[in-house]
């Protein structure tokens, strides 16, 4: 089953590094947001006002991460490849399996560019704490792709994918996910990682909810 | 008589009578439950600092007013006040309330009192709007009939996946949407009662607020999911959302006893309800049940009428070519 998984995302990353479409598109779109919030807190400086580092952080990693995702599905689904994997003898999760990695490695890929960028238009430096926030980083991601692939999967049938996947996803995943990834965050900047066990918990509670329901529903999803 | 016809006026009228007895109930039947303050001090003096414990119903406090003191034996005394906004919420009987004033006339035992400190406000067993307490016979049963009606989205919802069934899925859309009225309806009436007993209409960083918030926006994209055409692939997928979001009603029902919340939640807990509260809360409780089993029906006829249109305007078509 995973190895299977493997295969899929290695395939999934192979297409996708041939002509880095999206990966370029989703780097770029990250920068946008972070010029956006650059000149919505033109007379802030990170240094003085650090809680607005996590929420920027993190809205922006979100709104890349839903930009990548419907399209891991939706040119499987426009060529009629997602008919050949479903063909494919290996079982449904394997597929779900195979596009969250594929979708996780991207959005790492723009999570650390976000960062980048960040540091460099808030002329920021996340100095010690880089270790704390990457970790989380991380954490955080793996909850949002785990959500998001199988939000993906059921939105790519609707109409207007793009607004299909944000109306379903954000209210699952605001207290879930990005709501204790935001306070988490804010409390390693502050060199506090050690108080953010409870969020780190919340995440790790609910990413192995969400896997459970993914094993137990994408079969219908993908059927769909 | 249709026998169908029979159960609709059965939860018809019978929704409609349990929600004027309630109404009845809630205004005649349970008394005011206000915060009580007794006096334990000492013997007041020309100026005096005294001492309160709240015990008793409270009738008038405010600011700099003059006060008539009781005299019940053993130095102590009682004085009437009311609620006004000089009073923190939530005053229990280990409350200290300190009353600072000037004793104007000593034989009539008359206080001014100049400023009211709290000196400890941690729980609350009465409230400070009495009155706008009473939408809570609105606001929990409503709030109850939206988990009951998500829960029969979710139970729907894994009947369809299971066999098909398209009548199921008929009935966890009617259910979805039934539901978020009714959430909607306890999300109003929320903050009406919130702005007079907190000051504020909405706390955000309060848990229950919060968790039942997510649910309401679940359910409306449930529901914005199904605005478009229906269909197989929208019902296969509407169903395993209905699924998946059915993690927030368990959530926003233990919300407010797992974790600290400012949120009231006097079901559950012991000697958190009076009987006459318990009461009419139950009728309440009654009347939104059949409400929502009316709605329910209704809204599954309609649906069902629908795909009976649609049928014979296919078959028409078919007719003309």
């Amino acid at each position: 089953m995973s190895a299977n998984g493997i295969t899929i995302a290695l395939k999934d990353l192979r297409v996708e590094f041939r002509t880095m479409r999206m990966i370029v598109t989703m780097v770029i779109f990250s920068l946008m947001v972070i010029m956006a919030f650059r000149f919505a807190f033109l007379f802030y400086s990170a240094e003085a006002e650090p809680m607005i580092i996590a929420p920027i952080l993190w809205v922006t990693f979100t709104f890349a991460g839903m930009f990548g995702l419907v399209s891991s599905f939706s040119k499987e689904k426009d060529t009629g490849s997602l008919q050949g994997l479903m063909l494919c003898p290996s079982d449904r999760f394997s597929i779900y399996l195979g596009k969250l990695l594929s979708n996780l490695v991207l959005l790492l890929i723009v999570d650390f560019a976000a960062l980048l960028f960040f540091s460099v238009f808030f002329d920021f430096d996340y100095g010690g704490n880089i270790v704390p926030i990457v970790s989380l980083v991380i954490l955080g991601s793996v909850a949002f792709t785990i959500v998001g692939t199988l939000v993906a999967g059921m939105s790519v049938n609707l109409k207007g994918r793009e607004s299909a996947l944000t109306i379903l996803m954000l209210p699952l995943i605001i207290l879930t996910v990005l709501m204790p990834a935001i306070i988490a965050t804010s409390k390693a900047l502050e060199g506090q990682i050690e108080d953010a066990w409870g969020e780190i918990r919340i995440i790790a509670m609910f990413s192995l909810v969400y896997l459970a329901l993914s094993y137990l529903l994408f079969e219908y999803v993908l059927e769909a | 008589m249709d026998k169908r016809k029979v159960l609709d006026y059965v939860l018809l009228t019978g929704s409609l009578i349990f929600i004027l007895i309630t109404i009845f109930m809630a205004i005649y039947y349970v008394p005011l439950v206000g915060t009580d303050v007794s006096i334990v001090a000492q013997k007041p003096n020309e100026y005096t600092e005294l001492e309160l414990r709240v015990k008793g119903i409270v009738d008038d406090i405010s600011g700099t007013s003059e006060f008539d003191l009781v005299d019940i034996g053993n130095s102590e005394f009682e004085l009437n006040v009311e609620h006004n906004e000089n009073l923190p919420s939530g005053l229990s009987e280990d409350d200290v309330v300190i009353v600072t004033g000037v004793l104007v006339d000593a034989d009539a035992l008359v206080f001014e009192s100049t400023g009211i400190e709290i000196a400890d406000d941690d729980t609350s067993a009465g409230w400070v709007a009495p009155y706008a307490q009473k939408i809570f016979y609105l606001h929990t049963p409503a709030a109850w009939a939206s988990y009951l009606a998500f829960g029969i989205v979710f139970v729907g919802s894994i009947i369809y996946l299971k066999n098909g069934s398209n009548k199921w899925d008929t009935i966890a859309l009617s259910s979805a949407e039934i539901g978020v009225m009714f959430c909607t309806l306890a999300i109003v009436t929320g903050p009406l009662w919130a702005k007079p007993e907190w000051g504020v209409y909405w706390r955000w960083e309060d848990t229950k607020l919060l968790t039942t918030f997510v649910m309401w926006m679940i359910y409306l994209g449930y529901i914005t999911l199904r605005l478009g055409a229906g269909g197989r692939s929208v019902a296969r997928i509407a169903a395993v959302f209905g699924i998946i979001g059915f993690m927030a009603v368990p959530l926003s029902f233990i919300s407010s006893r797992v974790w600290q919340s400012l949120h009231p939640n006097p079901v559950g807990q012991s000697g958190g309800l009076s009987s006459e509260a318990g009461m009419t809360l139950m009728v309440g409780v009654i009347a939104m049940s059949f409400l929502y089993f009316y709605l329910l029906k209704k809204r599954v006829e309609l649906e069902e009428t629908k795909h009976k249109v649609e049928e014979l305007k296919d078959d028409m078509e078919g007719e003309i070519e």
